[in-house]
């Protein structure tokens, strides 16, 4: 059985290639996705549901930006950065070799540390 | 001066661990580093002869202002734009924060951990994060050594609820509808029987007029407080069912007026969550995504 990290990795290798199909095939058919954006940048306001809407949703942020696996509160998460600055941290909960929850900061306001 | 130096030498040992516990109390670092700031001066102006154990009271007093902030810090995630999460932090960066003291510190159980009552979420920050023994939160929350066993007992169950399965689309969809019913009617009793024992009511409404502004939880208290408006609420109004970015959702209108959105969150165990998007700011969204 893979750890959760493991599973991370497995997910930032499917949204490399920026196939919607690739992303999904690692996501829980159950999985949500809760955006803080705390309105300033657009993102949805209620909670994506299901593997489809959440592969739309990781490929949306995608284009453009460098992703790297990093330490996010203490497990494997991901950070989307262009020319170094933040735009999305992501946090991930697994259950076996699943993600069933991804919790998406987008708020500028909550970023600053994170930026290189 | 030499009485300063060993003051701050003091502070500086303990500051991470006032650091993680103030960030996992507020599950923000910019609130959690102003707030260790307020202790360190606190700390200062103490009458630091009379403290037997400096650690013991850094950390009694982080606790306490920590308890203290995160009631308005609550009020103001209700006014706050779309849902909250906790600031994210660096584990890499700050291996005290990390590696050592991992414990409620992943973002999923410090969205579950905003459930809880400030006291519940700091004994249990206290114990699972740090091992403080019992009685020494006691101490700290100017509790007892049973209610604070009890406080993370609960706590505990909470946090392992995160691996409730939620209930098939269907089911979530026809909880909806039974809810709507006996929340149009007003029924108490059926009311509290669809709810899991530790539902919250979550409305987003902008402080716009006649919308809860706190968090309402337990089965008894949201059965309550949504019976009580039923009398009024629901006169006139039409309820039009959506899935809602996948989740079966009620649009609330009454003539042409949209009223807000209603979503359930349930696991095997009853409605979960009950969410009421009311804020007429971002209702233009959520219809646009009804459509």
């Amino acid at each position: 059985m893979p750890g959760p990290d493991e599973v991370v990795h497995r997910l930032a290798a499917a949204c490399r290639t920026g196939d919607a199909e690739t992303i999904a095939a690692v996501l829980s058919p159950d999985v949500v996705a809760v955006c803080d954006s705390g309105g300033r940048v657009p993102a949805p306001l209620l909670p994506l549901r299901g593997a489809g809407e959440v592969a739309w949703l990781l490929r949306s942020l995608l284009p453009g930006n460098d992703l790297a696996v990093q330490s996010v509160n203490g497990r494997a998460g991901l950070v989307l950065r262009r020319a170094g600055r933040a735009l999305a941290v992501i946090a991930v909960t697994c259950v076996q070799s699943q993600v069933t929850a991804v919790w998406v900061v987008l708020n500028p306001a909550k970023l600053r540390a994170w930026h290189r | 001066m030499a009485d300063l130096d060993e003051a701050a030498s003091i502070f500086t040992g303990v500051r991470p661990r006032l650091f993680g516990i103030a960030y996992r109390m507020l599950g923000s670092a910019a609130e959690a580093e102003d707030l260790v700031q307020d202790v360190w001066l606190r700390w200062q102006a103490t009458d630091r002869s009379v403290v037997h154990n400096p650690g013991a009271f850094l950390a009694t007093t982080t606790t306490r202002l920590a308890i203290n902030e995160l009631q308005s810090a609550r009020a103001r995630r209700e006014v706050y734009i779309g849902p909250w999460l906790p600031e994210p932090v660096d584990t890499s960066a700050d291996p005290f924060l990390g590696a050592e003291r991992g414990e409620a510190l992943d973002l999923a159980v410090l969205m579950l951990m905003e459930r809880l009552t400030p006291q519940e979420r700091a004994a249990y920050v206290l114990r699972e994060a740090f091992d403080y023994p019992y009685a020494q939160i006691a101490d700290i929350l100017q509790s007892t050594e049973a209610a604070v066993r009890q406080q993370v007992s609960r706590a505990r169950k909470h946090v392992a609820g995160d691996r409730k399965i939620p209930v098939p689309e269907t089911a979530q969809r026809q909880l909806l509808a039974t809810f709507l019913e006996a929340a149009r009617s007003g029924d108490l009793e059926a009311l509290e029987q669809l709810f899991a024992a530790d539902v919250a009511s979550v409305s987003d409404g902008n402080g716009a007029k006649h919308i809860a502004r706190k968090i309402v939880v337990g089965a008894g208290r949201v059965a309550t407080f949504i019976a009580a408006f039923s009398s009024w609420y629901w006169d006139g109004v039409d309820v039009q069912w959506v899935t809602a970015n996948g989740w079966p959702a009620a649009v609330l209108r009454r003539g042409d007026t949209l009223l807000g959105v209603v979503t359930v969150d349930a696991s095997a165990d009853g409605i979960e969550q009950v969410l009421w998007m009311m804020n007429p700011a971002k209702l233009g969204a959520a219809v646009a995504v009804t459509k």
